[in-house]
């Protein structure tokens, strides 16, 4: 029994020394890196979005002389800063988001959002720009630095229950989806209602968008979004095609480490969905990125309740990110033995068949033990953060 | 590295070191009274609130 223990000691003190290093290894491209964090970028180190296309709608906020006056020819919905006007405070004259309206025959827009006057200085806003494009969309003046004091003043990755929690806490009822298609998008957009959703900015940078419209080919599919972010849309809306879009979305941590790790995919913010609340398949992420926002911003605005709160899941928390993480290894490896295989099993031939059969059949093990594994982490992990909820609620919060 | 996600590899690093820590205290400790198994099993599932209970019901005090 002792010598059992002993190897199973021996395993857990290899593995965390592998994450150690994995983690500090030099060149790790962590997904919340500040250095790639969405900066809206000063007047002059402007750069063109890949994707931006002028529209002929677009309408440039009005800029204080800060602002570097643009070229005629220059494509309105060009990458430029927004920064605090006098007459952007307290906007509440903005059109209502009701009924999409038809911009041409296979477009659906949402009206009020597409030119929006959201100002913002500073960097790493994308989900307090979000959040603020739908509150006044809606009908709901909202400041984006208020609500970036209320949920975020450090500037640090905001998580997805921040956001649903801010929503729900400013009368706007959220819950947050994963594994969503592109039809949940155009189903909500349809009912009038915009949606939030992370994407991958570049190089694996998270970064929160929200939707508000789509167009439709003549075989119904769906080619392109129209959104507006703190990134590409930050002036009036920004057309994204839907390949694009696509990737960015099904991988807002990109091809990183921590992205392979992390089970964020096609996350979405439903805008008055059926109930609120977080979902289970995320529960160890979700706890951990809420309890390191609520420590950080409980310190920072010296709300103990909230500190307390984000202190009581991170803590009780340990057991499930450990089981979790443990179970992401396996899930990998075996999606890439079970990718492999496929690929060896095409290729044809007897010894490829067999051999790529037994890596499907073994990753597909490894998959399923993975799986099994993280919900046992995901059960710790949502008793951690309904604990830390509570405590949270002991404070008023 | 920035803030948050130094902050957020300190914690996953830290979560792993304790329960190591914790997990393999209990399996050396020369105290433990019986089913070191079971607390091991119990100490990785609750973390620190699996420890806590074990020093105090878990050990001989003498």
């Amino acid at each position: 029994m002792k010598k059992s223990l002993n190897l199973f000691t021996f395993i857990l003190v290899v593995f965390v020394v592998s994450v150690s290093l994995t983690l500090s290894a030099t060149g790790f491209a962590g997904p919340f890196d500040e250095d790639s964090t969405i900066t809206i970028p000063k007047a002059t180190e402007q750069e063109e979005p890949a994707a931006a296309k002028p529209e002929e709608s677009s309408e440039a906020v009005v800029a204080d002389d800060e602002i570097v006056s643009e070229p005629e020819d220059e494509p309105e919905n060009e990458l430029t800063p927004v920064l605090p006007t006098d007459e952007e405070d307290n906007v509440s004259d903005e059109p209502v988001a009701s009924a999409p309206e038809e911009k041409d025959s296979n477009s659906k827009i949402l009206p009020g959002y597409e030119d929006e006057k959201i100002s913002i200085d500073g960097d790493n806003y994308c989900g307090q720009f979000a959040m603020t494009s739908v509150f006044r969309g809606l009908g709901i003046d909202m400041d984006a630095q208020d609500i970036y004091k209320a949920s975020n003043p450090r500037g640090i990755f905001t998580s997805p229950p921040i956001i649903v929690d801010h929503l729900n806490k400013n009368g706007v009822k959220a819950q947050q989806r994963h594994n969503c298609s592109i039809e949940d998008i155009a189903k909500k957009i349809d009912d009038g209602k915009p949606v939030i959703v992370l994407v991958d900015s570049g190089d694996g940078t998270p970064h929160w968008v929200n939707i508000y419209g789509y167009t439709r080919d003549d075989s119904g599919k769906i080619t392109s979004v129209r959104m507006r972010d703190s990134y590409w849309g930050t002036r009036s809306g920004h057309e994204m095609d839907i390949d694009e879009f696509t990737q960015a979305w099904q991988k807002p941590l990109g091809d990183t480490f921590l992205g392979k790790m992390l089970g964020y995919k096609n996350l979405m913010i439903d805008i008055n969905g059926s109930s609120s609340g977080t979902p289970f398949a995320t529960a160890t992420e979700d706890n951990m990125a809420s309890g390191v926002n609520e420590v950080v911003t409980g310190w920072n605005s010296r709300d103990w309740g909230q500190f307390a709160g984000g202190a009581s899941k991170l803590i009780l928390g340990l057991p499930g990110t450990v089981i979790s993480m443990s179970s992401r290894i396996p899930s990998v490896l075996g999606n890439s033995m079970t990718g492999w295989g496929k690929d060896r099993m095409n290729q044809g031939g007897i010894g490829n068949t067999i051999l790529g059969g037994a890596a499907v059949a073994g990753g597909s093990v490894l998959q399923a033990g993975g799986w099994l594994v993280n919900q046992v982490g995901n059960a710790s992990s949502s008793v951690a953060k309904t604990i830390g909820n509570g405590i949270k609620s002991l404070f008023g919060r | 590295m920035g803030f948050f996600p130094a902050l957020l590899a300190a914690y996953t690093i830290f979560a792993f070191l304790f329960q190591t820590i914790a997990v393999g205290f209990i399996a050396q400790d020369s105290r433990c009274l019986r089913h070191r198994l079971i607390w091991a099993l119990f100490t990785l599932i609750t973390g620190p609130v699996g420890i806590l209970i074990y020093m105090f019901k878990g050990r001989k005090h003498v």
